[in-house]
């Protein structure tokens, strides 16, 4: 053997050594998705379908980081940080940007770090929006040096802060002095700062890094970019650049804004990546871009594209690929196939080869409507499949009979005016009817996996929307007389857009249920083994039949009890579901939907279930603060 | 034996809203029922308001035309009431508005108070 193959060999034990360093007893909660690895899935098991009735609260914070909204005041909040549980300590961070050391058996806060932000850039606009922080532990700590294990929070305004885990503190190695201006690198067209919404993911000693910004506003804003930096510095590594370079200048995201995934055993990092702008009209950017809209694959030591794989071609929808793909190795026909799964917006889950992007089940390209507006030439094809159900119909699943009875037809005429050929209708200047619209199918937690049994599980919405265009010249003149309310506006773009939810007067949609649902897969055979509506619609606190569901937005966490964790519906209840069945077996009311992936841990030998109750004015307009740990009683 | 007069019925229609008004306040302000804050319990507040306001009329005067109509108002407004409860989920506002509904009952079978000579 060589000292070069020792070496690789080292390296290669390191690997395979380090998911079981991070993960400890294998009861920690140590990312957005439980694990880097994107499966929320808990080997907790105290917890069981046949007990979890006697489930009750055991502790419970509100942070205060609460904004309702209104005339005069800040935006309302949207919290959608999912806890961590590392370090012996349950983390959480706020929509203002604090981070929350908490004890993990009596809520009892250890220390605050609040994160200076909002001041310094008057042009960053706050979404008051945070989805959670990232963690890392040296692998070999230095005793009595701080910073050994760290907690990262991302603001609005692209600084990423570095705080040490046990004291709070900044941590002074990294950036400048504990904060890394991620903004520095916001080079070409930075219309808005890069908004670190969504925490880094760790792979090794690095993170890597995405960013957020503003739709639909400038078509030359921001071209998509991911960074690897070293986790204790912060040092640039490698970018990633999403968008071809004759493209930059022009035709801006495609950025990476929700979580990854990493497979640290084979050096890979997983990237969801958006769509590019104008997010509805692309006649701007007929020249390919093969990375918008896919998910692909970089060696995470470097940057380099491993493979990647576009899930939609030349996307009018902003059906961006939003959420970490999900890795899990699945036996199938005699082989153990090293697989993601990715779920989406458009509701199809697409199971690939995670070390080559090959499909695992059948990928279709199938034909799909044209363009009728000038200068656009719309994908001739799109990839299909439908070897797992996909979660949201090919088609528009029919007008409301009570929604257009209460809005005295309007439904049934409002449809009659609309272009509907299905899946994948471009948008038109006479709205066309959108179904998965941007607002999903499958959201940005993603779905859940038991890696022991290959059982995935993933919420999805059935959501309509209306997309209209209009040409520039009709917008600005509309623009002028005051007329273009509720347009966005696309600057660059020879088109202006405007999406709307398809409702009747009432606020009713004018479509059929269910609005929501919850899903089990046996990932072996590729088979739906249940479906049920899931949650339920709430509004002006009546709540709708159970059959109706709800759309949601935070995904499920699996435990080895047997049992799904989730709130994400509208009617800010938390509820444990079956995972054979499916049956809803325990629901409890919390301050507000709780859009947040729940995070389960165990602490002392008892098990928890914690849940950020912030809701989303995506869901419904109830706003919370509320951290809410669930447990057996002692 | 004598029958009672209307007066017991509409007394307990009475007390049915006071305590609707009482349970449907409590929903209003109390985040933890999930239902604060909403447009179903202002309506519910304010038929129970109308309820309380009709019961006290029914109650106090005496046979005639309004009554007839007020009692029928009374019995579309617990049937109402009582269906946006089941929506709510608040069973405590069904049970009230059971309580109502046998004070309703009770004012049909009962008979007219006799007018002081």
């Amino acid at each position: 053997m060589t000292s070069g193959s020792v070496a690789q060999a080292c390296l290669f034990a390191a690997a395979l050594l380090w998911p079981a360093a991070a993960t400890a007893d294998g009861q920690d909660w140590s990312d957005f998705n439980g694990n880097v690895m994107g499966q929320k899935y808990s080997t907790a098991s105290q917890i069981t379908p046949a007990n979890v009735k006697n489930l009750a609260v055991a502790w419970s914070l509100h942070t205060g980081d609460i904004s309702y909204g209104g005339p005069g005041k800040l935006p309302k909040t949207q919290w959608q940080a999912t806890p961590l549980f590392v370090n012996n300590t349950v983390y959480v961070s706020t929509p203002f940007f604090r981070v929350f050391a908490i004890e993990p058996d009596t809520g009892k806060v250890k220390w605050i770090y609040a994160a200076k932000t909002m001041s310094n850039n008057p042009k960053a606009p706050f979404h008051g929006r945070n989805r959670g922080m990232a963690y890392w532990a040296a692998a070999h700590p230095v005793a009595g040096q701080p910073c050994q294990k760290i907690i990262y929070i991302g603001t609005v305004e692209g600084q990423l802060h570095a705080i040490d885990a046990d004291s709070g503190q900044l941590c002074q190695a990294f950036g400048d002095h504990g904060i890394l201006n991620v903004n520095q690198w916001n080079v070409i067209n930075p219309k808005f700062p890069f908004e670190l919404n969504q925490p880094p993911v760790v792979y090794k000693d690095m993170l890597v890094l995405g960013w957020a910004g503003i739709d639909s506003v400038w078509q030359a804003s921001p071209p998509g970019s991911v960074f690897g930096l070293d986790a204790r510095t912060g040092a640039k590594i490698w970018d990633f650049q999403t968008i071809p370079a004759n493209m930059r200048s022009k035709i801006g995201t495609a950025n990476v804004w929700a979580a990854m995934s990493v497979d640290v055993a084979n050096g890979l990092v997983y990237l969801p990546v958006s769509s590019p702008e104008n997010n509805y009209y692309g006649g701007d950017r007929l020249q390919d871009m093969p990375y918008a809209t896919s998910v692909t694959a970089l060696h995470a030591d470097t940057g380099q594209v491993a493979w990647s794989r576009q899930l939609v071609h030349h996307d009018l929808w902003d059906l961006d690929i939003n959420s970490a793909p999900t890795l899990v190795d699945i036996p199938k026909d005699g082989k153990t196939i090293p697989a993601l799964v990715q779920a989406t917006k458009m509701g199809f889950l697409f199971v690939l080869n995670r070390l080559t992007g090959e499909p695992v089940y059948p990928i279709i390209e199938k034909p799909v409507p044209k363009s009728d507006i000038p200068g656009e030439v719309a994908a001739a094809t799109q990839p299909w499949t439908t070897s797992l159900a996909p979660t949201v119909s090919d088609h528009f699943p029919g007008i409301s009979a009570l929604a257009d009875w209460a809005g005295g037809g309007q439904c049934s005429r409002d449809y009659a005016t609309y272009r509907d050929e299905g899946r994948y209708t471009p948008p038109s200047t006479r709205g066309s009817v959108t179904m998965p619209p941007t607002a999903g199918g499958v959201e940005w937690a993603g779905g859940a996996v038991d890696p022991t049994t290959q059982t995935y599980v993933v919420n999805s919405s059935n959501i309509v929307r209306i997309y209209q265009l209009m040409a520039r010249g009709d917008y600005n003149k509309q623009q002028k007389k005051g007329a273009a309310g509720g347009w966005q506006p696309d600057y660059g773009s020879a088109y202006a857009s405007h999406t709307f939810n398809f409702f009747n007067a009432w606020g009713m949609p004018c479509w059929n249920p269910p609005y929501g649902t919850l899903s089990s897969y046996d990932l072996k055979s590729g088979k739906l083994l249940w479906r049920h509506p899931f949650g339920q619609v709430q509004q002006w606190g009546f709540y709708m039949p159970e059959s109706w569901g709800s759309v949601s937005i935070g995904g499920p966490a699996i435990t080895k009890g047997g049992l799904i964790f989730i709130g994400a519906s509208m009617d800010s209840r938390v509820r444990a579901v079956d995972l054979k069945t499916g049956n809803v077996l325990w629901k409890h009311l919390v301050a507000a939907p709780a859009v947040a992936t729940p995070a389960v841990y165990t602490y002392k030998g008892r098990q928890y279930v914690v849940f950020a109750a912030g809701g989303n004015n995506l869901v419904a307009p109830r706003v919370g603060d509320q951290l809410v740990a669930f447990a057996l009683p002692n | 034996m004598s029958r009672p007069s209307y007066g017991y019925g509409s007394w307990l229609i009475i007390l049915a809203s006071i305590t609707g008004l009482a349970v449907s306040y409590f929903d209003y302000v109390t985040p933890e029922t999930g239902i604060d804050q909403s447009g179903g319990v202002q309506l519910v507040l304010a038929a129970m308001a109308l309820m309380l306001g009709a019961g006290l009329v029914v109650a106090l005067l005496g046979p005639g035309g309004a009554r007839s109509l007020l009692r029928f108002l009374i019995l579309l407004d617990i049937v109402g009431t009582a269906t946006a409860g089941y929506f709510l989920e608040s069973p405590l506002l069904m049970g009230t508005m059971m309580i109502a509904a046998i004070g309703w009952f009770m004012s049909l079978s009962a008979r007219a108070p006799e007018k002081s000579p």
